[in-house]
């Protein structure tokens, strides 16, 4: 017992986690798996207290280099129903832990049936291309608000097929969530008019507002991760300077950092640049209780605040 | 009873815990010879040079653990060859070496565009265990175990004295390769439960328990394999259930069974000190 | 802090209990003739030749670097010589190797490794059980009475980190008698020994030599060692100088 009592508060100091409390349930129903706070958000609306919900990936964490705890890989064993994005969002360790978990659940990507962007192709002149090779798509969908009603109708869908008696109230609760989410964008296609054309452009900590600047009009220059996923290796010197012309020629007025990741790299480039760095926007995940970007409505109207006031003349 | 319990009724808990259960018998075995022979920083080391290792095979398809083997296994010769007759100075031909190879090791990893397998081989996985990894990883332990009870005698005399040993025509230097060899196949299996950099505290900490608590080499091997298994199992389940590294929290339980070993023989020592003074 | 720990055979020498040669009867104990013999090339010692009878305790002298280590090692096979012959028993060393124990300087033994006295003597015993062999009742009997005769026996289950300097080299010789050795080469045995601990080992040696064994003993420990020893051979950058005639 002894050894038990030295170990906790050793444990606790040197506990890493992954930016992310335990994850919260509710009580009731079937057990459902969300991967990341936005479906968490989407799922609580739509089904209320009807169903047990886990979410792995909480508030303010990086579901692209999530590492799910043995008790994550439980709660995906017992669930009959899982959200996820899809399109390589969950990296690979979703797919892993599934498997490891043994799980019988139905899987629902709630990113299938979008069309979904693709990256810049990253092959080398000359070189043979695979016929049938695929380009990485960019997940973050959530960031264009019709792709939020989308990801929202799966979700009933989803929730109706596995538990059919309350079927109706799943629908009801979508209705009038989706209500809302229309008004929310037509408020972003309003509000982002006092941004003049020209200084529409985007630089944040990783690839991921390609579907906002789609939707709403802008242009994303650039990305100090230049990749979709915030797993990947640090930028060269060489590309990092090329980023720093890159934002000094198309007179970009502010650069933006991402709660979830980060801020650092993201602080020298507008140094570099000599430009301003906003508060961070919520991108990959939800905010924590009491902030600003608690909930999906307004993680997107923080967004837009903060960018249209960066951005504005 | 079911806090303990329950997590293991889960066949993947099962999976990690025989994968570090394994590792934790491998590394304890050897740990004899790594703390009295000195070879903790040779240990550090070996684990380093995986990782170019890791990289190739990763970038040509083949398995992570066959790559990380040979890369092991071929340095461990290196290590032998150069040390030998102490042709070089041994830490820092070693240290040239490893850091070498490890640096390697990351300029071949970055060209797979991704920091996943970086952070895995860094900090262990132990989830990710395929029950094709278990089986390599107890086929080391077996292969560790019979190595060393054939040999436990003339590797006993060759690391205390080696002078006597060749005197009598048991070569010191080929015995060294052997357990080189044998490191170099235990660090790879342990970087796969506690990670690159974790993996010297799995080879030294029971052992140096197990050095507090009896002088003989045969008893102190047994008692270093329990307090890695039980560093396994009591790291597994804290890690569970306080939703903390499992790697980490392997090696934080060693740590803590060594640290409560010591303040156990200490006051023994303060209080037979007292009874003998009155 | 421990040196020289690879000086290992060349060629190989045989381990296990199945080769002892035969003896040659009539033999000296040990002949050394016309020897060189060194390291990297470098001849440590040239042209030396001696022979010691059985029953004899004889010194190896010299000032340090004057090849006393390498001539011992010669004789026991841990060194080739690049030329002349090294005989144990009249047959080269290596061939019936049971009967010379080398018992290196007590610096080169790493002490504070966990073992037993007793497993220490017992290392006496591996010569003749081979690989793969565990020891058996008859070889804890013999490092028992071994470790009888030469009053150790309150000491075997100690560590050896807890011995003496003097207990350390009683434990060399333990165990090269547990060997059955019959030729002792002992490097540097008085080394950061006291007056009377030296006195002790002497009346040690000089009971090995009435149970006709024969012992060189490299030392440059005694003014006058023809006084104490029956043979002195004396070494001097490597070349033998001609001393005392055995008495």
């Amino acid at each position: 017992m002894l050894r038990l009592l030295w170990l906790i508060p050793l444990m606790l100091v040197g506990c890493s986690g992954n930016g992310a409390p335990a994850p919260v349930t509710t009580a009731g129903g079937p057990q459902v798996v969300a991967t990341f706070s936005v479906l968490d958000d989407f799922v609580r609306v739509v089904a209320g207290d009807k169903v047990e919900l886990t979410t792995l990936v909480g508030p303010d964490g990086d579901a692209h280099t999530f590492n799910p705890a043995p008790q994550d890989v439980a709660a995906i064993g017992r669930a009959g129903l899982v959200f996820e994005v899809g399109a390589k969002f969950e990296s690979d360790w979703f797919d892993k832990a599934f498997t490891a978990s043994g799980s019988t659940a139905t899987r629902v990507a709630v990113a299938d049936g979008l069309e979904l962007e693709e990256g810049e192709c990253k092959h080398k002149p000359g070189e043979k291309l695979d016929p049938s090779h695929a380009h990485e798509l960019d997940p973050h969908v959530w960031h264009e608000v019709t792709n939020a009603i989308h990801m929202v109708g799966k979700v009933r869908d989803g929730l109706s097929a596995v538990d059919p008696a309350n079927a109706a109230t799943y629908t009801a609760n979508a209705e009038a969530y989706i209500a809302k989410l229309k008004e929310l964008d037509g408020w972003i296609v309003t509000a982002v008019r006092a941004v003049p054309k020209d200084r529409r452009k985007l630089v944040t900590s990783h690839d991921t507002f390609g579907y906002f600047a789609r939707r709403y009009g802008f242009t994303v220059v650039g990305s100090v991760l230049p990749s979709f996923s915030t797993e990947t290796a640090d930028p060269s010197a060489a590309d990092f300077a090329e980023l720093v012309t890159k934002v000094k020629a198309q007179q970009v007025p502010a650069i933006f950092c991402e709660a979830s990741h980060n801020a650092k790299l993201v602080d020298r480039l507008a140094a570099a640049a000599g430009v301003k760095v906003p508060p961070p926007l919520y991108t990959d995940a939800l905010g924590a209780r009491g902030s600003p970007g608690e909930t999906y409505l307004g993680m997107m109207r923080h967004n837009v605040t903060t960018i249209v006031d960066a951005l504005k003349p | 009873m079911t806090w303990v319990l329950e997590p293991f009724a889960l066949p993947f808990m099962q999976t990690a815990l025989a994968a570090a259960v394994l590792v934790g018998l491998s590394a304890a075995l050897l740990g004899g010879y790594v703390v009295h022979r000195r070879m903790a920083f040779i240990g550090d080391a070996l684990a380093h040079t995986t990782l170019p290792g890791v990289a190739v095979a990763y970038l040509s398809g083949v398995s992570l653990s066959v790559g990380a083997t040979a890369a092991g296994v071929f340095t461990a010769v290196l290590i032998g060859w150069l040390s030998r007759r102490q042709a070089l100075r041994e830490d820092t031909a070693i240290g040239i070496v490893f850091t070498g190879m490890f640096a390697t090791g990351v300029v071949i990893l970055s060209r797979s565009g991704t920091t996943r397998n970086l952070t895995d081989v860094l900090l262990g996985n132990v989830l990710a265990v395929t029950p094709g990894d278990l089986w390599l990883i107890g086929g080391v332990t077996v292969a560790i175990a019979a190595a060393l009870l054939l040999l436990h005698k003339e590797l006993e005399l060759a690391s205390y004295d080696p002078t006597h040993a060749a005197a009598i025509g048991v070569n010191p230097d080929r015995l060294r390769f052997v357990l080189l060899v044998l490191l170099a196949l235990t660090v790879v299996t342990a970087i796969q439960v506690v990670g690159l950099i974790l993996t010297t505290a799995l080879l030294v900490t029971p052992a140096a328990t197990a050095a507090l608590v009896t002088r003989r080499f045969a008893r102190a091997t047994a008692v270093a394999a329990g307090v890695s298994v039980f560093s396994s199992f009591v790291g597994l389940l804290l890690s569970y259930h306080l939703r903390v590294p499992s790697g980490a929290a392997i090696v934080l339980t060693a740590v803590a069974a060594f640290a409560a070993c010591s303040a156990i023989v200490a006051i023994r020592r303060a209080t037979s000190a007292v009874a003998t003074s009155r | 802090m421990i040196a020289a720990f690879h000086t290992h055979p060349n060629p190989p020498l045989p381990y296990g209990g199945r080769r002892h040669a035969a003896p040659d009867l009539f033999a000296a104990a040990l002949a050394v003739d016309g020897l060189s013999a060194g390291y990297d090339r470098r001849p440590a010692v040239r042209d030396v030749s001696f022979e010691l009878p059985e029953g004899c305790l004889a010194a190896l002298v010299g000032p340090n670097g004057a090849g006393k280590s390498t001539v011992l090692k010669a004789a026991a096979g841990l060194l080739r010589p690049t030329s002349g012959t090294v005989r144990a028993f009249g047959l080269s060393p290596g061939a019936c190797h049971h009967r010379t124990a080398y018992l290196p300087q007590r610096g080169d033994i790493d002490w504070r490794f966990p073992v037993t006295v007793e497993r220490m003597v017992m290392g006496g015993r591996f010569v003749h059980l081979g690989w793969l062999k565990w020891p058996r009742r008859q070889d804890r009997a013999v490092v028992g009475r071994t470790l009888d005769r030469l009053g150790l026996t309150g000491v075997a289950e100690r560590p050896i980190a807890e011995l003496s300097g003097g207990q350390q080299q009683r434990v060399l010789v333990a165990r090269a008698m547990a060997q059955g050795a019959d030729l002792l080469l002992l490097d540097e045995p008085f080394n950061n020994l006291d007056a009377e601990t030296r006195a002790d080992l002497m009346t040690l040696f000089a009971e090995l030599r009435a149970a006709n064994k024969t012992l060189l003993v490299a030392t440059h420990d005694f003014d006058r060692p023809a006084d104490h020893f029956d043979f002195v051979v004396r070494l001097r950058d490597g070349c033998h100088e001609p001393e005392a005639v055995p008495s």
